[in-house]
């Protein structure tokens, strides 16, 4: 009977921690956005956070542009180079361009983009806000009368959610651009030929729906990170292990909510 | 008996309990205003618990605490806000935030509670650090400074709102003696000149005599003995006999020895 019951209780527990966490990032999410209007509204505060605000979009987006560019480029060649060769026995090799452009803009140019960022500001926050909690300085902060939900995790959760929809769009059209390069080195298709049809099979519901992807990607990098750090107990090795499960949680969540999505959009018929 | 608002502080039986360990036990303590006050007490003994408490960091399982006539513990985290800025907290790290200056570790304060001009800002920060002998270090950043600086500098931040008491944990800890005689000569020119209310947490028996009017030991959650430092040092009671004087032999190593003895005897000791 015991061996039957420590199955079980242990994947009960792991359920209940499971939707325990689930439910504080969702509150942490919640006290995020209930914060935010006090960055335009109020001076007090404001005049920190705006300065904030732009030091994080600098930190978590432009920093990651330059690999999220060659990633995204190389994507798009590796697709190109799969695939056209198939269509082409069909002799539809040009129609690479609309699945890429489909592909990227619905799927791989929000889902790569936030993927790169996870591992670029998602470790990084994690690792910063877990270090101020153990040299002491969120108790400091909240000892000042300062919420750290409202002075850390606003400015990183807001820049993380602008950046992941800026970098889905040059994600987007870096692939576009490294299946071109591919496919006209294989079956000579010219650039203007391909960009046509690209725009032509790319609807601005694929772009939109990508967008909204690409920032609900980004407010669940930014809330994780923040969360996972501001839970670090127990010094260095704490902050290592927060940061090792920001990078594999969110890369988790990331795809389940993808999922999630295309799921929705395919029974919405969008 | 003194008059309440003689009391900056009443701590009225307060039971603080995590999970079923009791860390503090019945305690009834009040804090005159402007006074000098030092906790003693070996390690594990209550007194950071006791500071997180009256700092409004954590709230009491059991009891009141009043400050300055008001009973903090039903208290919403907004008002408790209210409460928070009237005071300072000096952590043992000093607490600085590194991604700031020194001046701007000081000026985060102003710069979120008040409605002060950046000039007048500036003004405030040169006052409290030049207060801490800092003047020509606001540039800096905390890295670039030594532990006895990053204390100091911590203590401008403190003071940064004109707090009503300021709370010291351990602030010779990690210091060299010329640092810690600094520090210490630092907090008493501070309450002489200021009046402002001073409870320190140490376990520097010279640091304490050096500053206390008065000193209360805490032993297991309970205070075993309050009075002025000749009281402390003149004390029959064996606790505080051997505290003061940090003999190895007296009831505190006993009891020690005896729990060791009596786990080894249970298998309770790994």
């Amino acid at each position: 009977m015991q061996s039957i019951r420590q199955p079980i209780s242990r994947l009960g527990e792991s359920a209940i921690a499971t939707v325990s966490f689930i439910g504080a990032l969702g509150v942490l999410i919640g006290l995020t956005f209930a914060a935010s209007p006090r960055l335009v509204v109020t001076r007090r505060g404001g005049r920190l956070a705006w300065k904030n605000l732009w030091f994080q979009l600098y930190r978590v987006g432009v920093r990651s542009i330059g690999v999220v560019m060659l990633v995204t480029f190389a994507i798009g060649v590796i697709l190109s180079l799969q695939i056209v060769p198939i269509l082409d026995q069909y002799g539809a090799g040009d129609q690479i361009a609309t699945i890429i452009g489909i592909a990227f803009f619905r799927e791989l140019g929000p889902l790569v983009g936030a993927i790169v960022l996870t591992g670029f500001a998602g470790a990084s926050i994690a690792a910063e806000i877990g270090t101020m909690a153990v040299n002491e300085e969120l108790k400091a902060l909240r000892s000042h009368a300062i919420s750290p939900v409202r002075f850390l995790v606003v400015p990183r959760v807001l820049a993380s959610m602008v950046m992941t929809t800026c970098l889905a769009v040059l994600s987007s059209a870096m692939g576009i651009a490294g299946g071109m390069l591919a496919t006209r080195m294989i079956i000579g298709m010219p650039y203007d030929a391909y960009l046509d049809l690209t725009f032509n099979s790319v609807e601005a519901l694929d772009i939109v729906t990508g967008l909204i992807k690409a920032a609900v990607f980004g407010v669940l990098i930014g809330a994780l990170a923040c969360h996972l750090g501001l839970a670090v107990r127990g010094g260095a090795s704490g902050v290592g292990n927060a940061t090792t499960r920001t990078v594999v949680i969110s890369i988790v969540a990331l795809t389940v909510v993808d999922l999630g999505f295309t799921a929705v959009f395919y029974m919405l018929g969008l | 008996m003194d008059k309440p608002q003689d009391n900056i502080i009443e701590i009225r039986n307060v039971t603080k309990r995590f999970g079923s360990t009791t860390v503090l036990s019945d305690l009834s303590l009040d804090v005159r205003r402007g006074e000098r006050l030092v906790m003693l007490g070996g390690s594990g003994a209550g007194k950071s618990t006791l500071l997180n408490l009256m700092a409004a960091e954590t709230r009491p399982t059991e009891g009141e605490l009043v400050i300055n006539g008001k009973n903090i513990c039903g208290m919403s985290e907004r008002e408790l806000d209210r409460y928070r800025k009237t005071m300072g907290v000096l952590f043992q790290s000093g607490a600085l935030f590194n991604s700031l200056t020194l001046a701007e570790n000081v000026a985060l304060p102003l710069q979120e509670h008040t409605e002060l001009n950046t000039s007048t800002i500036e003004t405030i920060v040169t006052m409290k650090l030049n207060l801490v002998g800092l003047l020509e270090h606001g540039g800096k950043y905390p890295s670039e400074i030594s532990g006895g600086m990053k204390k100091r500098a911590g203590l401008a931040r403190a003071l940064a709102l004109d707090p009503q008491v300021i709370f010291y944990d351990e602030p010779s800890a990690g210091l060299d003696p010329v640092s810690v005689t600094e520090i210490d000569r630092l907090m008493v020119d501070l309450n002489e000149t200021t009046g402002v209310t001073t409870v320190v947490i140490t376990h520097e028996m010279t640091s304490a005599f050096r500053i206390a009017h008065r000193l209360v030991l805490l032993d297991q959650g309970r205070f075993v003995a309050d009075g002025t430092p000749q009281e402390m040092k003149d004390s029959d009671n064996p606790l505080v006999h051997q505290f003061v004087h940090g003999l190895l032999d007296g009831p505190m190593t006993d009891r020690r020895d005896r729990g060791a003895y009596t786990r080894a005897l249970l298998g309770a000791d790994d």
